[in-house]
C-alpha cells in the first residue's frame, strides 16, 4: 500500500458503513483508521518519527465533531507541522452549518462534504475521492513514494 | 384856528386813544404837514416818538441828532436833516425840558411853543400809560402764571394719579408674577419629580429589556446549538440505521426472503425520509434566521444552472424548460434557489403514474415586480387544500408521493423574506402553474 486514505471518525457505526462503502468502490485496503484526532496525532508523530514503520497518508477524511481532539483542532494542529501541513483534508462531516464550513476552509481543509444518509450516496462519494484525490489529483511531491525510502 | 381850539385839540393827545387822529388834525389845525412829538422814556430818559405817532422814522440817526440839538438849543432849524427836501426845510423843532415838538413842512407857528406847555402832561400821561401797561403786564404774567401754574398743578395731579395707578396697576402685576413664579417653580418640582419617576421606570425597563435580551440570546444560543445538535447527533444514528440495514440487503442477500428484503428496506427509506425532514427543518429555520441583503439575481442563469444539476429533471424522466428569458431580480441567490429547487422537484414529483413531468418556467415584469411562473401538468390541487399547501407539515399526498411537507413552507418563507408573495393556481387533474412574485432588479 503505497497511497492510502487516513479516516478520522469516532463514530463506529460511520467507520463501519464507511470501509463497507470503501470496500464497494474497491478501496477497503487502502484506508487506514484513526478514532478521534488525538488517535491521529498519535499515528502521525510517529510516521514522522520513523517513516520506516509507519507511512503517512495521501488523503486525511476528518470528521468534526470528536471527543478529546475535534476536528478543528485536529485541522489547525496539522498545518502547523511542517511535514504534514501539505496533506490534503477532505472534511467528511454531518454538519453543513456555516460557521463549521468557513472555520474549515479557513484552517486549510481543501474539501468539505456532508455525510449523506443515504448509503448508495456514501459509496459514490468514496468512490468519487478515491477517483479525484487518489487517482486524478498531483499531490504534494514530499508524499511520493521515492521520498518515503 | 383859534388858539383856544388848538390847545383842545393838543389836549385830546393826552388820551392814548384817538391820539393819531388828534395829532392829524392838530398838524392840520397848525397848517404844518406832520406832527412828531419825542417824549424821554420815563424809565431811561432816552427820546423816543410818543406812542400814536410813527415809531420808526426813515434816518432814524439823523432825527435822534436832530432832536438832541434841538433840546440844546431850544432851536434847531439849521440842523434839520434833509436840507433838499422842501418841506423839511421848513420844518422845525421846539424843546422843552419834557421832550421835543417838531413841526414838519407849513409856517412855522406861534402857537407851537405853546404844544410845549402840553409836553408835561402828555410825559406824566405816557408814564401813567406806561405803568398801567406795565401793571397790566404784570396783572397778566401774575394771572398767566397762575394760570399756568394752575394747568401745571392738574397736569401734575394727573400725572401723579397716573402714575399711582400705574405703580398700583405694576404692584397688581408683580403679585401676579410671584403667585406665577410660585406656581411655576411648583410645577417644576413636580416636573423634577414625575422626570426622577420616569427615569427610574426607564432605568428599570433598560434593565429588565437588558435581562430579557440577555435571555432571549441564550435562548436563541440553545436554539442554535439544538439545531447544531440535530444535525450532528440525531442524523448519526440514523445513518446508521440506513447503512446497516442496507448493508444486511447487501451482504446477506442470499440469507433472507422477500419479507425480510422488504422490511430492510422500508427501514432504509424511512431512515432517509427522516434524514431529509430534518434536513428541511433546519434549512427552514437558518432561512428564518438568516442575515442577508436584496441583491441583484440572474433569475435565468441561476434556474438553468439548477436545472443543469439535477439529472432527473432531464429526459427522459422529465422535461424542465424556461420560456424566453427570465428576469432579474431583487433577492438573494441562496433563497432564491431554494425555490427553484423545491417547486421544480415537487413538480417533478406530483404527477399522475405514468406520466412524464413536463415543466415550463416562465418570468414576466410587471412594473417594479417579477412574476416567475412554474407551469406542470401534475395532479394539480383542489381549491381547498391551496391555502394548507404553504404551511409546514401539511401535505395533501404524502403517502404516495414521499416527501416532507416543509418544501413549500420554506418557498413562502424564503419568498417572504425577499419582499415577495408565492401562490398557485391549479385545476385538479390538470396540472398547476405556482407563481412568485419578487421584487425587480434596476
Amino acid at each position: 500500500m503505497t497511497k492510502f486514505i487516513l479516516l478520522i471518525e469516532d463514530n463506529e457505526d460511520d467507520v463501519f458503513l464507511l470501509k463497507h462503502a470503501a470496500k464497494k468502490a474497491g478501496i477497503e485496503e487502502s484506508v487506514a483508521t484513526a478514532c478521534d484526532g488525538q488517535a491521529a496525532i498519535e499515528i502521525l508523530q510517529e510516521a514522522i518519527n520513523d517513516p520506516s514503520v509507519v507511512k503517512l497518508p495521501s488523503l486525511i477524511l476528518l470528521d468534526l465533531k470528536m471527543p478529546r481532539v475535534p476536528g478543528l483542532e485536529f485541522l489547525v494542529w496539522l498545518r502547523q507541522q511542517p511535514a504534514l501541513r501539505m496533506i490534503p483534508v477532505v472534511i467528511l462531516t454531518s454538519s453543513v452549518a456555516d460557521k463549521d464550513v468557513a472555520a474549515a476552509y479557513t484552517l486549510g481543509a481543501n474539501s468539505y462534504i456532508q455525510k449523506p444518509a443515504a448509503s448508495h450516496e456514501l459509496s459514490d462519494i468514496i468512490g468519487l475521492l478515491n477517483v479525484y484525490w487518489m487517482k486524478r489529483c498531483i499531490l504534494p511531491p514530499v508524499f511520493k513514494p521515492a521520498t518515503n525510502s | 384856528m383859534l388858539r383856544s381850539d388848538i390847545i383842545r385839540i393838543a389836549s385830546t393827545l393826552i388820551k392814548p386813544e384817538g391820539r393819531r387822529s388828534a395829532a392829524d388834525r392838530l398838524s392840520t389845525a397848525l397848517g404844518v404837514d406832520a406832527l412828531i412829538i419825542f417824549l424821554p422814556d420815563p424809565d431811561t430818559g432816552v427820546l423816543l416818538a410818543a406812542p400814536g405817532f410813527p415809531q420808526t422814522l426813515p434816518h432814524a440817526r439823523r432825527w435822534r441828532e436832530f432832536v438832541s440839538t434841538c433840546m440844546v438849543n431850544g432851536d434847531a432849524e439849521a440842523a434839520l436833516p434833509w436840507p433838499n427836501a422842501d418841506s423839511l426845510k421848513r420844518s422845525r423843532g421846539v424843546a422843552a425840558a419834557d421832550g421835543v415838538v417838531v413841526l414838519i413842512g407849513g409856517e412855522p407857528q406861534e402857537l407851537a411853543a405853546e404844544l410845549l406847555l402840553l409836553l408835561p402832561f402828555l410825559t406824566a400821561a405816557m408814564r401813567g400809560e406806561a405803568i398801567a401797561q406795565r401793571q397790566s403786564a404784570d396783572t397778566f404774567f401774575a394771572n398767566e402764571v397762575a394760570r399756568q401754574s394752575a394747568i401745571l398743578t392738574t397736569r401734575l395731579d394727573e400725572a401723579r394719579r397716573t402714575l399711582q395707578k400705574e405703580l398700583e396697576a405694576r404692584h397688581a402685576t408683580e403679585q401676579l408674577l410671584r403667585a406665577s413664579k410660585q406656581e411655576l417653580q411648583s410645577t417644576v418640582r413636580e416636573l423634577e419629580l414625575a422626570r426622577n419617576e420616569l427615569q427610574h421606570y426607564a432605568d428599570d425597563l433598560e434593565e429588565r429589556v437588558a435581562e430579557r435580551t440577555a435571555k432571549l440570546s441564550e435562548t436563541v444560543g440553545e436554539l442554535e446549538a439544538f439545531s447544531y445538535s440535530i444535525a450532528h447527533d440525531l442524523r448519526a444514528p440514523l445513518r446508521a440505521m440506513q447503512g446497516y440495514a442496507t448493508f444486511v440487503i447487501e451482504e446477506y442477500a442470499d440469507k433472507l426472503d422477500a419479507g425480510a428484503t422488504q422490511a430492510l428496506k422500508k427501514i432504509s427509506t424511512s431512515a432517509v425520509r427522516l434524514d431529509q425532514l430534518i434536513q428541511d427543518v433546519l434549512n427552514y429555520s437558518r432561512l428564518v434566521r438568516a442575515d442577508f441583503e436584496l441583491s441583484v439575481v440572474d433569475a435565468d442563469q441561476l434556474a438553468r444552472s439548477i436545472i443543469d444539476n439535477y439529472p432527473e429533471w432531464h429526459a427522459p424522466n422529465a422535461d424542465v424548460l424556461i420560456d424566453g428569458k427570465l428576469p432579474c431580480v431583487l433577492g438573494n441567490e441562496a433563497f432564491l434557489t431554494q425555490c427553484i429547487t423545491n417547486l421544480v422537484g415537487n413538480a417533478v414529483k406530483f404527477v399522475p403514474p405514468g406520466v412524464a413531468p413536463m415543466i415550463v418556467i416562465s418570468g414576466e415584469q410587471v412594473g417594479d415586480r417579477v412574476i416567475l411562473r412554474f407551469k406542470d401538468n401534475g395532479i394539480g390541487i383542489a381549491s381547498k387544500d391551496i391555502k394548507r399547501i404553504f404551511v409546514m407539515f401539511e401535505q395533501i399526498h404524502t403517502l404516495q408521493y414521499g416527501g416532507t411537507g416543509i418544501g413549500l413552507a420554506i418557498v413562502r418563507k424564503a419568498v417572504e423574506r425577499m419582499g415577495g408573495r408565492v401562490g398557485v393556481e391549479s385545476v385538479p387533474g390538470e396540472g398547476s402553474v405556482f407563481w412568485l412574485e419578487l421584487r425587480r432588479a434596476e
